[in-house]
């Protein structure tokens, strides 16, 4: 995975006309305004120059705070957003854990959302068949499985759609903090199941603002900061700096 | 936010931006947007179960599941069919199955508009999270709407058998009573245009939904008018009534009927449910839409396909 001078521009669609006045007159940084006459819009930039490199077996972790990039990033890395300049490479099967839920369906049981959620993220149902028995077992809802999606906790979404993305054996995985609303003994299960992961040369790319988590999974690190890369490199040192960052604001 | 004191500055000194074009080399956009539409088509066994469930959830639940459907459509083809050919003072026997086969044909097409204006706007949880083809949020309403046609079709099956249109020939006959002529003559050949005029509209959905989402996607407003403009074209096209009626009225032929787009699209399917053959410009109009429309959705899609993730 190859990230080259990555930049990403977003529209910004609804806007009150006062908001749009303040920013004409006075600038916010990374927002800015596009196009000409009435045609004039704004735009977010949400990540800037940013160049990165992943080999087989790399654990990134994304931690900065809230509105530094780190979901505009595992986007872009997805194929959901689209560099407004720069490039990005990623090879291999991609699986996605950006939202909780997404593309399940509430009404349906956990064990036929298996197969749904299998096939939006590109499973066969062969494979999906496959794995089924796998996907339950590690979830470990127990009969919980058979209710309908509805009556489940957040951290048993989480624990579904984790075994689901996961079951894919991806080359890629992106995981979007969520992960932090699994218990403990399924923090555990995950870390070890994204250690087998790895052993067969995968990447995974995950964004959180706990240290704990990163820590956990990441034996990389990057610090976003209003969508610019602070720093990348070994986790703890940029677990550290990004402490550093958050007591001078204390201190401030 | 950046503090000089500090041993570490967080952002301060920006570079000078440096614009690398996005990457061009592996396909143009007019190839992608084309291998979206195809690799969405491909993947059948996705949007065909997520069409089937759509049918489950809407009716979960409940004690008569889809034949709720069946019954309201009935209801008011009965109702309405007997009232209009009162009013127009028609035939019974050959307007109220011109009636069903027209309007469930109609409630398709309203349907489909309906589903293509949300198609992008109301996905947007999976686009944002998942690269899955655009498309599939085209052609999944499109399957659930055919279901819900099929569901739609009993009706008009019961009126024919009822009102014993010539069609009556090919079934067992009820009660053995005389069939009653009717001016028009059954041919076995138009059922087999039935299928092939299923295809037709449905083909002419995948484009106009591609244009319609994409649109509704940046200009909700778009959706609404889209819905207004529906109703009208329901009263302004001949469904509940006849085309005879304005057969004499040139202007109004040409603006009701010859000219009028849903005209054609109820009657590519409208006609063979009713044993005859639609006319040659129907299918002119028809076939020629599908392939000017292909071309221009290709085209709007192209352009915008990327950014309708930051619309949604």
């Amino acid at each position: 995975m190859t990230v080259d001078r990555l930049t990403v521009e977003y529209p910004v669609i609804d806007m009150s006309r006062s908001f749009r006045r303040e920013i004409m007159t006075n600038w916010f940084g990374s927002i800015t305004m596009r196009g000409e006459g009435g045609q004039k819009y704004a735009t977010v930039r949400a990540l800037q120059n940013l160049s990165f490199e992943l080999k087989d077996g790399d654990r990134l972790g994304l931690i900065g705070p809230n509105g530094a990039g780190k979901s505009t990033l595992l986007r872009t890395l997805a194929g959901v957003y689209t560099p407004t300049s720069g490039r990005v490479r990623v090879e291999g099967r991609i699986s996605t854990l950006l939202t909780i839920g997404v593309g399940m369906e509430v009404e349906d049981s956990g064990y036929d959302n298996i197969k749904t959620c299998g096939l939006i993220l590109g499973m066969s149902v062969e494979e999906i068949e496959a794995k089924r028995d796998d996907i339950v077992e590690f979830c470990g809802l127990g009969d919980y499985i058979h209710l309908p999606v509805r009556t489940y906790s957040s951290g048993m979404m989480v624990r579904l759609s984790f075994a689901i993305a996961t079951a894919i054996e991806p080359d890629v995985l992106l995981i979007d903090e969520v992960i932090g609303a699994g218990d403990a003994r399924f923090s555990a299960k995950a870390s070890e199941r994204i250690e087998k992961l790895m052993s067969k040369a995968s990447v995974l790319v995950l964004a959180s603002h706990a240290s704990a988590t990163i820590k956990t999974f990441c034996n990389k690190g990057m610090f976003l900061l209003g969508g610019r890369s602070v720093f990348v490199g070994d986790v703890d040192e940029a677990l550290e700096i990004y402490n550093q960052w958050v007591m001078q604001g204390d201190a401030a | 936010m950046s503090d000089s004191n500090s041993p570490i500055s967080f952002g301060a000194e920006e570079p000078e931006l440096l614009i690398v074009p996005p990457e061009q080399s592996d396909q143009s956009a007019l190839g992608a947007a084309t291998s979206d539409l195809i690799s969405a088509v491909g993947n059948w066994k996705l949007w065909l179960r997520l069409s089937v469930i759509d049918i489950r959830n809407r009716y979960r639940r409940t004690v008569l599941g889809p034949f709720w459907n069946v019954l309201s459509v009935a209801i008011l083809i009965t109702t309405l069919g007997v009232l209009w050919s009162t009013i127009f003072q028609q035939d019974l026997r050959t307007h109220v199955p011109y009636f069903s086969a027209g309007y469930v044909t109609w409630i398709l097409i309203v349907s489909n508009f309906n589903d293509h204006a949300q198609g992008f706007a109301s996905n947007g949880a999976i686009i944002r999270a998942i690269s899955l083809p655009l498309s599939v949020h085209i052609i999944r309403p499109i399957a659930r709407n055919i279901m819900v046609f099929g569901h739609s079709l009993i009706v008009h099956v019961l009126v024919m058998i009822v009102t014993q249109t010539p069609i009556m020939e090919f079934v067992p006959r009820i009660g053995g009573g005389p069939l009653v002529p009717v001016q028009y003559g059954y041919e076995f050949f138009s059922l087999l245009l039935f299928p092939v005029g299923l295809l037709i509209l449905s083909l002419n959905f995948v484009w106009i939904g591609l244009i319609l989402a994409t649109i509704c996607a940046r200009y909700r407003d778009v959706a609404q008018v889209v819905v207004a403009l529906l109703q009208v074209a329901f009263f302004a096209t001949p469904i509940f009534w006849s085309r005879s009626v304005i057969e004499h009225n040139v202007l109004a032929d040409t603006i009701l009927a010859q000219f009028n787009p849903f005209f054609h699209l109820v009657e590519v399917v409208r006609r063979p449910l009713l044993g005859e053959i639609p006319s040659q410009f129907t299918y002119a109009v028809t076939l020629g839409g599908i392939v000017i429309g292909f071309a221009l959705a290709i085209f709007i899609f192209s352009r915008y396909r990327k950014r309708i993730s930051y619309w949604v």
